[in-house]
């Protein structure tokens, strides 16, 4: 599923990023990469989404997190 | 001599450590033919001087900026002799990527773990002695912030610097960044698990709504404060020209000094003091209360909730606090802009500041337009904002495009840092260096501005009609009729560049003849205004239609003097100073023409 339609609070693993290179290695220099676990912590209408990973929140916008992939973590 | 190099990401604590260590011993130029900060410094251990390049703030060394690929070459070109990497102690795993990316390059290093404090209080610990033995190269835990640290790494400085040592463990390989680290940290961290949650007061200020309202308030807080802090430098800084000036005035007298060369002692050089004081207040109150807001992590969360608005005008959601600053002074916006860490956002951010009328025009402006329109004067100020909103859209169009690339812009991916005890000594000291520095500097660049105003204002007998400014006035009126402006309200308007203030003390002495121009406009802040003569004598010979235009023209001016002075220190560039004074002179003379013949069709 994309980042954008995950729910507050669960955890998953990152399986793609995305294809905007710039973007991607941006994301990779925060920490952000495929088989990064992350939490999501916040989502908010019209807002960036907050997620915890390696010990960081990290606020990724809502165009980007369209291009996130990721699976649900059981 | 030695050369060192800072190496780390944006909120690293690297221009802290730059800083601190470098002291006020440092020049902040470009990078040769690039719109890229270059910041250079020295320091001196055991008669040794090492000179310290802080690299532009970059996420990894994949050249994706201008920033990246100077850092980048910088480091391939072998002139640093020591790069300190920097990575953040309470989060290893990720902010090691640095260290990652710089094992591919060949070069000695040594490397700085900050905020040892925060990792503490997590309870993280780290074990540095092994680290150094997989790396083979120093590892220092440190706080940047705390300046008793210092000695430590000057030392661990000093003897990397006699070893050049470099990292011998493997290289890493491309798109493996992660796995090395994880690799290379092994034993080394070990940690108490505790799961993330979001503090009460963190959800407020990450909120949509509410974390916009909270960052407007805690901006104005942040003027007041920054208020309180300068009011009494400032204070001491009025009293400069109230008490030399008629001492001196005296004893130029005595001395039978002719009134021009007088003049200037008596009125130029104890108000270019008291300006560069007041300034030098001001903006130490700015860095005081920001640097504080940055310490304790709050000023990330501003520029999380204004990302989306400040983005779309290719600035950072940071740029907020600057541009709220600039209600109450565009000294204080320009001094805020530090917070932004990309030079050319930054630069844009004070450019668009400047658009953003400050309390002195706040001041005036519903003074004048009451004289004119009385209870309308309330849709002129609300004109004023409208206005202030479309200028913003255009100065960011106009100068976004250079300094602010589309092509460099990326989508917000930020990281929140936790909240921070703050570090008094770090901010007392940035906020002394920055105020001292632009005291230094202030002093001349107003003293020069001041000779031009007083020589264009200053008329033998005292009348008006003897300064060249009157001379300029009426014989460029008819040009300035077409903007709009006759020669009062010209004469008025040139001189808001100097002092905002200044409009009323100008008008006062053309309307009133109360006081000649060069005391209306250098001691504008003293002298009261006698504001029934103004009010009752001023629209009799202006009409209402080059009111209003000459409003318009004031608020959208270039700033004052003060402001010009602190954005050519802030920006360090002479051509983008100079590229936005001309475009706002212009730009209000336009805005000026066309209000006042839309206007007259009107009014």
């Amino acid at each position: 599923m994309k980042l954008l339609e995950t729910t507050e609070n669960q955890i998953y693993t990152l399986v793609d990023i995305g294809n905007d290179a710039h973007f991607s290695r941006r994301a990779k220099s925060m920490g952000l990469a495929a088989g990064t676990k992350i939490r999501v912590i916040r989502k908010q209408d019209k807002m960036p989404i907050l997620l915890f990973a390696k010990d960081t929140l990290i606020a990724v916008n809502r165009k980007d997190a369209e291009g996130i992939e990721v699976n649900i973590n059981v | 001599m030695s050369k060192i190099a800072l190496l780390g990401q944006p909120n690293s604590g690297k221009s802290t450590l730059f800083n601190a260590l470098t002291g006020s011993h440092q020049h902040v130029g470009n990078w040769p033919g690039k719109t890229v900060e270059r910041c250079e410094g020295s320091y001196k251990y055991k008669d040794e001087t090492i000179s310290v390049v802080d690299l532009p703030g970059s996420y990894s060394l994949a050249a994706d900026s201008e920033e990246e690929k100077i850092t980048r070459d910088f480091i391939i070109d072998g002139t640093a002799d020591l790069i300190i990497v920097m990575a953040d102690s309470s989060q290893l795993a990720r902010s090691l990527y640095m260290l990652a990316d710089f094992s591919k390059l060949d070069a000695p290093a040594l490397l700085l773990l900050n905020m040892e404090d925060v990792a503490r209080l997590q309870g993280k610990q780290i074990n540095i002695q092994l680290l150094e033995e997989r790396l083979g190269i120093p590892v220092l835990s440190f706080v940047a912030a705390d300046r008793k640290r210092y000695e430590s790494l000057k030392e661990k400085i000093y003897y990397a610097l006699k070893n050049t040592p470099k990292l011998k463990w493997d290289k890493c390989e491309d798109g493996q960044e992660f796995k090395w680290i994880e690799t290379l940290l092994q034993d080394v961290v070990t940690a108490k698990e505790n799961q993330y949650s979001m503090s009460k007061f963190d959800k407020i200020a990450t909120g949509r709504i509410l974390g916009k309202v909270t960052a407007c308030i805690a901006m104005l807080l942040a003027f007041a404060c920054s208020m309180v802090i300068a009011a009494p430098i400032m204070g001491v800084g009025t009293m400069i020209p109230q008490f030399f000036t008629p001492l001196l005035q005296k004893v130029m007298d005595s001395f039978g000094i002719h009134a021009f060369i007088a003049s200037i002692v008596s009125v130029l050089v104890p108000n270019t003091i008291y300006f560069s004081f007041s300034m030098a207040g001001f903006v130490f109150g700015v860095n005081f209360v920001f640097v504080f807001l940055e310490d304790i992590g709050y000023i990330a969360r501003v520029a999380y909730v204004f990302d989306g608005l400040m983005s779309k005008l290719g600035a950072q959601g940071k740029s907020i606090c600057p541009m709220i600053m600039g209600f109450g002074c565009t000294i204080g916006g320009a001094a805020g802009s530090r917070v932004i860490d990309n030079y050319g956002q930054r630069l844009l951010t004070i450019a668009m500041t400047w658009a953003v009328p400050c309390a002195a025009i706040w001041s005036v402006i519903p003074v004048l337009a009451t004289y004119f329109f009385g209870s309308g004067a309330v849709f002129v100020v609300l004109g004023i904002l409208i206005y202030m909103i479309l200028m913003i859209t255009i100065v960011s169009k106009v100068f976004g495009k250079k300094l602010s690339p589309v092509e460099d812009r990326t989508g917000l991916i930020m990281e929140l840092p936790p909240y921070h005890k703050v570090h008094w000594k770090n901010v007392l000291y940035t906020a002394w260096t920055r105020a001292f520095d632009i005291f230094k500097r202030a002093l001349r660049t107003i003293f020069l501005i001041s000779v031009l105003v007083y020589l264009l204002t200053f008329s033998g007998s005292g009348r008006i009609e003897d300064s060249v400014l009157y001379h300029v006035g009426i014989l460029v009126e008819p040009v300035t009729k077409f903007f709009g402006m006759g020669w009062q309200t010209f004469m008025a308007f040139l001189s808001s560049a100097f002092a905002k203030e200044a409009v009323l003390g100008v008008l006062n002495a053309i309307f009133a003849g109360d006081g000649s121009l060069l005391s209306g406009t250098f001691e504008a802040k003293a002298l009261g205004v006698d504001s029934s003569v103004l009010a009752t004598v001023m629209p009799t010979v202006i009409s209402k239609a080059e009111a209003l235009a000459f409003m318009f023209a004031v608020s959208f001016n270039v700033p004052c003097i003060m402001a010009l002075s602190s954005t050519y220190r802030e920006t360090h560039s002479l051509k983008w100073t100079v590229r936005m004074a001309l475009f706002y002179t212009g730009s209000a003379l336009v805005i000026s023409c066309i209000i006042y013949h839309i206007a007259n069709i009107f009014l």
